[in-house]
């Protein structure tokens, strides 16, 4: 583009072929838009109203075109939110007179509407810094181009505008150096950079969609992380692989559940109303009582061929389990008389007794084992010691 | 030692004492209501134990999560179609009490395709079907529920396995 415009030295087929190429690139590209809008002004400036109906008609089509524009320029930054309203009206306004009229009524006003509109938008965006530079050079060749021109055709009104955008494409300058500095594209850090006040509405305004979308992000990561801590295998190195983890630990924790309660529940279930009734009763006196009672009203299916001291023991233990770990258990166990060993042990004691009942505890054991899978096997509770 | 009544906290201790009990009750309860009829089954026991499980989870961290309330949605539909079963046995009550059950219980999308319309990758659809009550959950929203699953689920682990560990050789 910015050989075009060196090669080219008449500015009507430079235009033109500027007009080509925005309208090839579609209205997809911020860059196209600038350059259409900008073409559009340009041959507002050269042609003269002599022409009559077919410039009309251009700049008539050229204006509906363009008409998505203002209605992406209202939610634009809080500073200069006033300024793009009050140029949208302005703007719509003529649009409509110029649809109703359909005379050259596409004055100065419109133009420097148009013109301040763009440089409004043009600094709201971002713009990636290697095609910022070549713009930025158009821009101000279009503004002096602008300039010279409408000194030519419309002197009072324009030289107020244009003295007004003048400054107006001083930051412009300013910014690529920060858009150098920081990464172009949407939510380059913090919105509050008080560097430079285009800087500070670059953050602010880009979208409030990419604020709202930054936030979200980082609400995301907070929770990812949370759920880190809670996942055994913890290597965060990206999300995918993350959230493939808590799938799996998510599973496997299930799969625990569906194992657990698949073995032994005859026994659990049995000697569950006893300490039932001793976590509602709660008191050592209510430990006797009910263990008196409930190994009268135990059924069939108990593994427990148990005594009233074992079952006090077991609720003990119950307790102890609650408040402290397995270790302050397992001491209990053995100021009790009792001995920890681990499962293939307790198994081989086990087929050793051959009852029928222990036959089952050890299928159960082994099922256990099994469902345990990576964890460390678990010390067992050993029968009573003889 | 942490103390044993905390209903606002998640606590580990705290949590594990209070499912704990909550279990044993919910387990005892159980046994109770249908003491005689299906104790031989070694499949609806363990379905029952199960229930009992979740049931005790949910019930223990209450309507606070979303999780929760689908777990006791889930088990208090369950008992109504059970009684509907029971109530009637006309095929067509049968089968309304199962339209019921599968009407209410899936009150989203029943077919869930991989990428929904939203863009969402087949692992978030995963786990929304692992976490109950998170179908229409934002990601956010997704993430911390399943935060707060997971770690009423591996306190729940726990207090199962300890249970088995100590009644298993009596």
């Amino acid at each position: 583009m910015y050989n075009a415009y060196e090669t080219f030295h008449n500015r009507r087929t430079f235009l033109n072929t500027f007009f080509l190429l925005s309208i090839s690139i579609g209205n997809r590209n911020q860059i196209s838009k600038l350059l259409f809008n900008f073409t559009i002004l340009q041959k507002m400036s050269l042609q003269d109203f002599q022409n009559g109906e077919d410039f009309v008609d251009q700049m008539l089509c050229g204006l509906q075109s363009g008409l998505p524009w203002p209605d992406m320029s209202i939610p634009t930054g809080d500073l200069f939110d006033d300024q793009s309203a009050f140029l949208t009206t302005k703007l719509r306004q003529h649009q409509i007179s110029a649809g109703n009229g359909g005379v050259g009524i596409l004055s100065s006003d419109t133009k420097s509407l148009l013109l301040q509109q763009q440089l409004l938008l043009f600094q709201n965006e971002m713009v990636d810094p290697s095609s910022f530079n070549s713009i930025q050079d158009l821009v101000h060749g279009f503004t002096g181009s602008l300039q010279s021109n409408q000194t030519q055709n419309f002197q009072y009104p324009s030289a107020q505008n244009f003295g007004s955008s003048g400054p107006t494409t001083a930051p412009i300058t300013k910014a690529p150096t920060t858009v150098g500095a920081s990464s172009g594209g949407g939510g380059s850090g913090p919105p509050a950079q008080p560097r430079q006040r285009v800087r500070a509405r670059r953050g602010q305004a880009t979208d409030p969609h990419s604020i709202a979308e930054r936030l979200r992000r980082e609400r995301i990561a907070e929770r990812m992380k949370s759920l880190q801590e809670l996942v055994p295998n913890a290597n965060k190195t990206d999300k995918a692989s993350m959230l493939d983890e808590i799938i799996d630990y998510v599973k496997f924790l299930q799969l625990q559940v569906k194992v657990l309660s698949m073995s032994r529940m005859g026994g659990v279930a049995a000697v569950a109303p006893l300490v039932a009734d001793i976590s509602t009763e709660g008191g050592p006196d209510g430990v006797q009582a009910a263990a008196g009672g409930a190994a009268g009203r135990s059924s069939n299916g108990t593994p427990s061929s148990s005594t009233n001291d074992t079952m006090t023991v077991a609720e003990n233990q119950v307790v102890k389990l609650m408040e402290e770990d397995m270790g302050s258990a397992m001491q209990y166990l053995q100021r009790k008389g009792l001995c920890l060993m681990p499962i293939s042990l307790a198994t081989a004691i086990s087929t050793a007794t051959a009852t029928c009942h222990l036959s089952s505890a050890r299928n159960n054991h082994q099922l256990l084992g099994g469902g345990e899978g990576g964890g460390p096997s678990s010390p067992n509770l050993s029968v009573p010691k003889p | 030692m942490s103390p044993p009544q905390q209903p606002s906290s998640t606590n580990p201790n705290s949590l594990k004492i209070r499912l704990t009990h909550r279990f044993l009750h919910n387990l005892n309860n159980l046994n109770k209501k249908r003491s005689n009829l299906d104790n031989t089954q070694i499949h609806q026991r363990y379905n029952r134990v199960k229930l009992a499980a979740y049931a005790s989870m949910a019930h223990v961290v209450g309507s606070r999560r979303a999780w929760s309330r689908a777990i006791l949605w889930k088990i208090r539909n369950r008992k109504v179609s059970t009684r509907h079963k029971r109530v009637d046995h006309k095929p067509t009550n049968h089968h309304h009490a199962r339209s019921i059950k599968r009407r209410t219980t899936n009150h989203s999308n029943p077919k869930r395709e991989y990428v929904d319309p939203n863009g969402n990758s087949g692992q978030e659809v995963k786990l929304r079907k692992l976490v109950p009550g998170v179908e229409t959950m934002d990601a956010c929203g997704l993430l911390d529920e399943t935060a707060d699953y997971i770690k009423c689920l591996a306190t729940q682990v726990e207090v199962m396995r300890n249970l088995v560990d100590l009644f298993s050789t009596i």
